[in-house]
């Protein structure tokens, strides 16, 4: 157990978007727009686990190099798209966030979006822990959008 | 179009950039001046990479 004066914790709020990816079937990709971190994974959670590895890497790396990591911000296009989607999507019911994360299929729907927590615990001699956290998470477009489909 | 990550390690050392595989995770890093970007390997070196994401790695150099 480290002393807390050698540990320094940061959370960070984060928009991440995470799509089906067309080109690789069965994929998932994740946006964190923040910092225009671009990651991937298995399903929908596994895709906001990657975003949020991803995005402690590089503001581990960025604060080593003495680099403001918000700098990366992603360009005004992919902002606007999310703030289209914000007022068309459907919120997802908190309780079931997991299974949704877990189940949910490409067909389903268009992108699934939600405001990432990461708590970024910057240690000496590493590049950082993280612990991801998604608050709030909503989906647009897809049939799911309009049924009741999701458990 | 998407890309292995094998051939997209390729590419970025030949364009002069340092990549690491990871030493813990699944994502290696790619560097170019002092400036890094992640590249997700959660299926090994046959790790498929969508086109978005490249234009991703595109956008940060």
């Amino acid at each position: 157990m480290r002393p807390e004066s050698e540990t320094m914790t940061r959370v960070y709020d984060l928009w991440v978007v995470a799509k089906p990816a067309e080109d690789v079937p069965g994929e998932w990709v994740a946006h964190c727009l923040e910092f225009d971190v671009v990651t991937q994974g298995r399903n929908a959670r596994h895709a906001f686990e990657m975003a949020s590895e991803a995005v402690a890497m590089v503001i581990s790396d960025d604060l080593k190099a003495s680099r403001d990591p918000s700098l990366r911000r992603a360009p005004k296009s992919f902002w606007d798209e999310l703030y289209a989607m914000i007022p068309r999507a459907k919120a997802i019911d908190p309780t079931n966030r997991e299974t949704v994360l877990e189940t949910v299929k490409a067909s389903e729907v268009h992108a699934l979006f939600g405001q990432m927590q990461v708590a970024f615990r910057a240690i000496p001699e590493n590049y950082g822990e993280e612990e991801l956290n998604v608050p709030a998470l909503w989906c647009s477009g897809g049939a799911a959008t309009d049924a009741a489909a999701f458990p | 179009m998407s890309m292995r990550l094998r051939d997209l390690v390729k590419c970025a050392k030949a364009a002069g950039a340092t990549v690491e595989e990871p030493t813990r995770g699944s994502h290696w890093k790619v560097t170019v001046a002092s400036k890094s970007y992640t590249i997700p390997c959660h299926n090994g070196i046959k790790t498929e990479v969508s086109d978005i994401y490249i234009n991703g790695l595109c956008r940060c150099f």
